[in-house]
């Protein structure tokens, strides 16, 4: 139980999978290990069969969703993100947070027009650069599956950390925002 | 999961909600945010630049409750300490005076960090402004 998720399905570690390979060796590895076909076993052999195919659930889950592998990887090598790095939104974006956090508040208390259209400017900025967090994250990850020393690895899989952790601001500035301005569609 | 009266009363009576002068010297920002679930908070500190107390504590928070009464809860036990009393202040006093859950513990560490990025921030001005003062006399 101590493979990695990659290595119980025989991948090479890549942030970009071939999913279609990925779900061929699930489909060949759950047929092995579902326990349905260990019935007859002792009952250590049935426990373990249904830990081990609990373990490819969790391992398909991951590595298939895109959002999850990069975390996954990321905690595999950098571990659980610590106090200190949370701590490093630079304090440019903050300031911006809380200015159009108080733009908002004076819509919700005063709406106008001139404020929903530069709210609505703002969100559609937010929107544009999660985008380039996007674009920033794909490139990072192709210079991930090519680098060849753990150093280099590590060292991009710390900035993919540091882009998502801006992207999340972004998100939920953008959902904030979003839901103030066109509330039926929450 | 209810609020504890508390924190109910600080969010709904919220104490020194505002914003001091940025520039002012004796005026000490700090602004911390939680990438999680996007809080930001900006908390606010003016000094006596003479006795080194804290005359008076402002603060704008965006978040949930218990966000916004840790920082209300901040600016109150802010006000008449000293700026090392004041680097004193930890996140559990916040969270049992507001008798916070587990899950909201993050919310009083955010503040204690806006009270030491407010502290800090002052310091910095005060030292710049203690530079500029000995180069002055330097060319003097």
């Amino acid at each position: 139980m101590n493979k990695t998720y990659f290595e119980l399905f025989g991948l090479d570690e890549k942030l970009n999978l071939d999913t279609k390979l990925l779900q061929k060796q699930f489909y060949a590895l759950s047929r092995e290990l579902h326990p349905d076909f260990h019935q007859s076993g002792t009952k250590a052999e049935q426990a373990q069969s249904l830990d081990a195919s609990s373990f490819l659930n969790q391992a398909f889950l991951t590595l298939k969703d895109r959002e999850k592998r990069l975390l996954y990887v990321i905690g595999l090598h950098l571990g659980d993100i610590t106090e200190a790095e949370k701590k490093q939104t630079p304090p440019e974006l903050l300031m911006e947070l809380m200015e159009l956090r108080e733009l908002l508040e004076e819509h919700k208390h005063a709406p106008t027009e001139s404020l929903r259209t530069s709210l609505l400017a703002s969100l559609s900025d937010l929107q544009a650069r999660q985008k380039t967090c996007d674009d920033d994250i794909d490139a990072l990850c192709e210079k991930f599956d090519v680098a060849t020393t753990l150093e280099v690895r590590k060292s991009i899989l710390s900035q993919i950390r540091t882009v998502m952790l801006k992207k999340n601001f972004l998100r939920s500035l953008a959902r904030t925002i979003d839901s103030e301005l066109n509330p039926s569609e929450v | 999961m209810a609020y504890s009266t508390k924190v109910i009363d600080h969010y709904n009576n919220p104490r020194n909600v505002g914003s001091l002068d940025v520039k002012d010297e004796a005026v000490g920002t700090g602004l911390v945010g939680a990438p999680e679930c996007g809080d930001v908070m900006k908390l606010q500190i003016r000094v006596n630049e003479e006795t080194g107390v804290i005359e008076d504590a402002k603060f704008k928070t965006f978040g949930c409750g218990s966000a916004i009464a840790s920082s209300s809860l901040a600016t109150e036990m802010l006000k008449g300490k000293t700026i090392e009393e004041a680097e004193k202040i930890k996140n559990t006093e916040l969270v049992q005076e507001l008798n916070l859950p587990p899950v909201k513990i993050h919310c009083s560490v955010l503040a204690e960090d806006a009270i030491k990025a407010a502290i800090e921030d002052f310091k910095k001005k005060q030292a710049a402004k203690r530079e500029k003062a000995q180069e002055a006399l330097a060319n003097a």
